[in-house]
């Protein structure tokens, strides 16, 4: 167990050279340690914001494109709007849904898009 | 038109932020199309990987980087106090105050390093000054003791040749074949000590520092049951002296003198009671004075005994007297008091209701016109009720035979303290039951004490100490006046100090002591002490 007073009595027997070493080198790794620990968390919740907008842009445009094969009822041609996808490799899946709900057309990419599909079935009950 | 959907993601919390990101975006159109993107954040994870690995890269970096730029640093501070630190281990090992800290800064160890240097030279300066006036010193000390080896020596020569010159001139007592310890004396200081001894009426023995060798003048060898003739000094009774050297080796211890056991003690001065054949008793007081030789060592003791019975009996009658004196004051104060409270403080109060009455009887008009007047009657006749009052309770305080000492000295100091505007404070230190006739005795004695500080020595503090304990009761009044000097007041040609003697005797008279100590500038205490019977 950890004594504070203990600790306190060995700190104040240190030499004034060690104390004094000790005191610069505990407060600079604080405050680097604690600007570093904001940095990390700011730069990692915008990094995902930037990639939840380019995601959102990218349905849009999927959305546009295959709206005119749904009217036509041409799910070959959607398809293929999906299929442009593949390019992403970070894309798991996509799925373009009618107003009946009835899936029209999707797009799968290896297991990891399966089983990330799997979770949005789930979570659309 | 296109109405993107509520981006959700499929966990929360902080493991949320690495998982899968849904994006739905509805078209609003009325087509009901929508578009589900799915993507994982492998990429968000390998940068956040890659982050971390860089930050603690650039933690250790950093660390060690301040490290060795903190050991460094940190020397512009340490290494003049570590400095400071070891001269004064140096010095405090080889005691060289020459030795200085090294200077040169103007900050505040620089200050610290200058005050220590000169704090040193201070130092060092009267160490070679006390080394000095040491060598002087001895010089002196040298030259002085040859000065007196050599005026020794003179004088030792001088005694050499007159003692040659005066043949057989110089004798030593002689008593029962040994030789009295001591310095040889001359005749004509033999003689001078005998007419010295011969001629005092007390009892003075010169008793050596041998057990039992006495030389005793005839009042002396009177008080022991021996055979004056046998001890008698014929040498010096044919020079008209009586001295008596005495064997006390061959005594009774019940006859030997009091004092005998006092040889080579401290004790200078005392009283002893003695039980004479005829069951007398006599007090002597014992003078003793220790005399050595030339080496410093004990020869003997001169002791005087002087017969102070006279003078104890007088005292103890003169005590009686006091005792009785005393008594008559205070039966006299009870009386005054009860005729003042019993004839006067009646009549008073009549007049007060007289008055009233009188008041209460007159016409409206008259009573208008004189009512000034009859006020000013009335509150006379208050006034002289409160003197009257005050008075009775200063000759008896009903205090002191209602409720005790306790009670009637707090009292005291109340109405002392609101009267004159002085601080009166009692401090009892233990619990006091009724003690009987001495309560009056040490009430007197404080309230004397009290009048003397607010009449004599200005004082602005009183300070009233009782305590007890199985035998005695002691009563001690400080005060913070001006103080005088006991010497002059003893002195009743140039100040009669009637309170003082009354308190005095008044402590005496309870077998008791009275002391006094005052210094000028410095108040004055008083302590009494009263036996308790």
């Amino acid at each position: 167990m950890l004594n504070p007073v203990g600790l306190k009595t060995r700190f104040l027997n240190y030499p004034i050279r060690r104390k004094l070493m000790l005191i610069v080198l505990v407060t600079s790794v604080m405050v680097m340690g604690m600007t570093t620990v904001i940095f990390y968390v700011e730069d990692m919740l915008s990094f995902r914001g930037h990639e939840v907008e380019h995601r959102r842009a990218l349905a849009e445009m999927v959305c546009r494109d295959t709206m005119s094969a749904i009217l036509s009822n041409n799910r070959a041609h959607a398809e293929e709007t999906l299929q442009s996808l593949a390019g992403d490799p970070h894309i798991q899946s996509a799925w373009v849904v009618c107003s009946t709900a009835a899936k029209y057309s999707r797009h799968t990419s290896g297991t990891r898009g399966r089983g990330g599909c799997q979770r949005w079935k789930q979570a659309a009950g | 038109m296109l109405a993107p959907g509520a981006l959700t993601d499929t966990a929360g919390g902080l493991s949320g932020i690495f998982a899968s990101i849904k994006t739905v975006v509805t078209c609003s159109d009325g087509s009901g199309c929508t578009t589900v993107i799915i993507s994982d954040t492998q990429e968000l994870e390998s940068r956040m990987k890659g982050y971390l690995g860089l930050v603690l890269l650039v933690l250790v970096g950093v660390s060690v980087l301040g490290y060795l730029v903190t050991y460094r640093l940190q020397r512009i501070i340490t290494d003049p106090l570590i400095s400071l630190v070891n001269t004064m281990e140096r010095i405090r090992a080889t005691r060289d105050y020459s030795l200085r800290v090294g200077a040169g800064r103007t900050d505040e160890i620089g200050i610290l390093a200058d005050c220590f240097n000169q704090m040193l030279c201070e130092v060092q300066t009267h160490g070679e000054q006390l080394h000095l006036y040491q060598d002087k010193l001895s010089e002196l000390i040298a030259i002085r003791t040859a000065e007196l080896v050599r005026v020794k020596e003179e004088a030792e020569a001088t005694i050499a040749n007159r003692l040659d010159a005066a043949g057989q001139n110089v004798t030593k007592p002689v008593f029962a074949g040994r030789e009295w310890t001591g310095t040889p004396l001359s005749q004509d200081e033999r003689r001078m000590l005998y007419a010295l001894m011969d001629c005092i009426d007390d009892e003075v023995w010169f008793i050596s520092a041998r057990p039992g060798l006495v030389m005793a003048n005839r009042t002396a060898g009177e008080t022991l049951g021996v055979s004056l003739s046998d001890c008698l000094d014929q040498e010096a009774y044919a020079e008209g002296f009586e001295i008596y050297y005495i064997d006390l080796n061959k005594l009774r211890r019940a006859d030997l003198p009091p004092f005998c056991d006092l040889q080579g003690t401290s004790v200078r001065r005392m009283e002893v009671a003695l039980l004479t054949d005829g069951d007398v008793q006599r007090f002597q007081l014992i003078n003793a004075e220790p005399y050595r030789n030339r080496e410093g060592e004990l020869s003997g003791t001169v002791f005087v005994a002087t017969d102070i019975t006279g003078q104890k009996e007088s005292t103890v009658s003169q005590r009686a007297v006091s005792g009785r004196l005393i008594e008559g004051e205070e039966s006299l104060r009870k009386s005054l008091a009860a005729e003042l409270h019993d004839e006067i403080g009646r009549d008073l109060a009549a007049m007060h209701i007289y008055s009233e009455s009188i008041r209460n009887s007159l016409p409206a008009k008259t009573r208008q016109r004189l009512d000034d007047k009859l006020c000013f009657v009335h509150n006379l006749l208050d006034d002289m009720s409160c003197k009257v009052a005050n008075i009775v309770s200063e000759l008896r305080p009903p205090l002191l035979d209602d409720f005790g000492l306790v009670t009637a000295l707090k009292a005291l100091a109340d109405t002392v303290s609101r009267r004159h505007l002085i601080e009166v404070d009692l401090l009892v230190v233990d619990e006091f039951p009724p003690l009987g006739a001495i309560e009056l005795s040490l009430y007197r004695i404080a309230q004397e004490a009290i009048n003397n500080a607010v009449k004599h020595s200005g004082a602005t503090s009183v300070l009233l100490i009782l305590e007890k304990d199985e035998k005695q009761v002691r009563l001690v009044v400080f005060d913070n006046g001006c103080g005088f000097d006991p010497g002059s007041h003893n002195d009743t040609a140039k100040r009669p100090s009637w309170g003082m003697t009354m308190m005095r005797e008044r402590a005496e008279s309870c077998g008791g002591s009275f002391s006094l100590e005052s210094t000028p500038g410095k108040g004055t205490r008083i302590t009494a002490i009263v036996r308790i019977d």
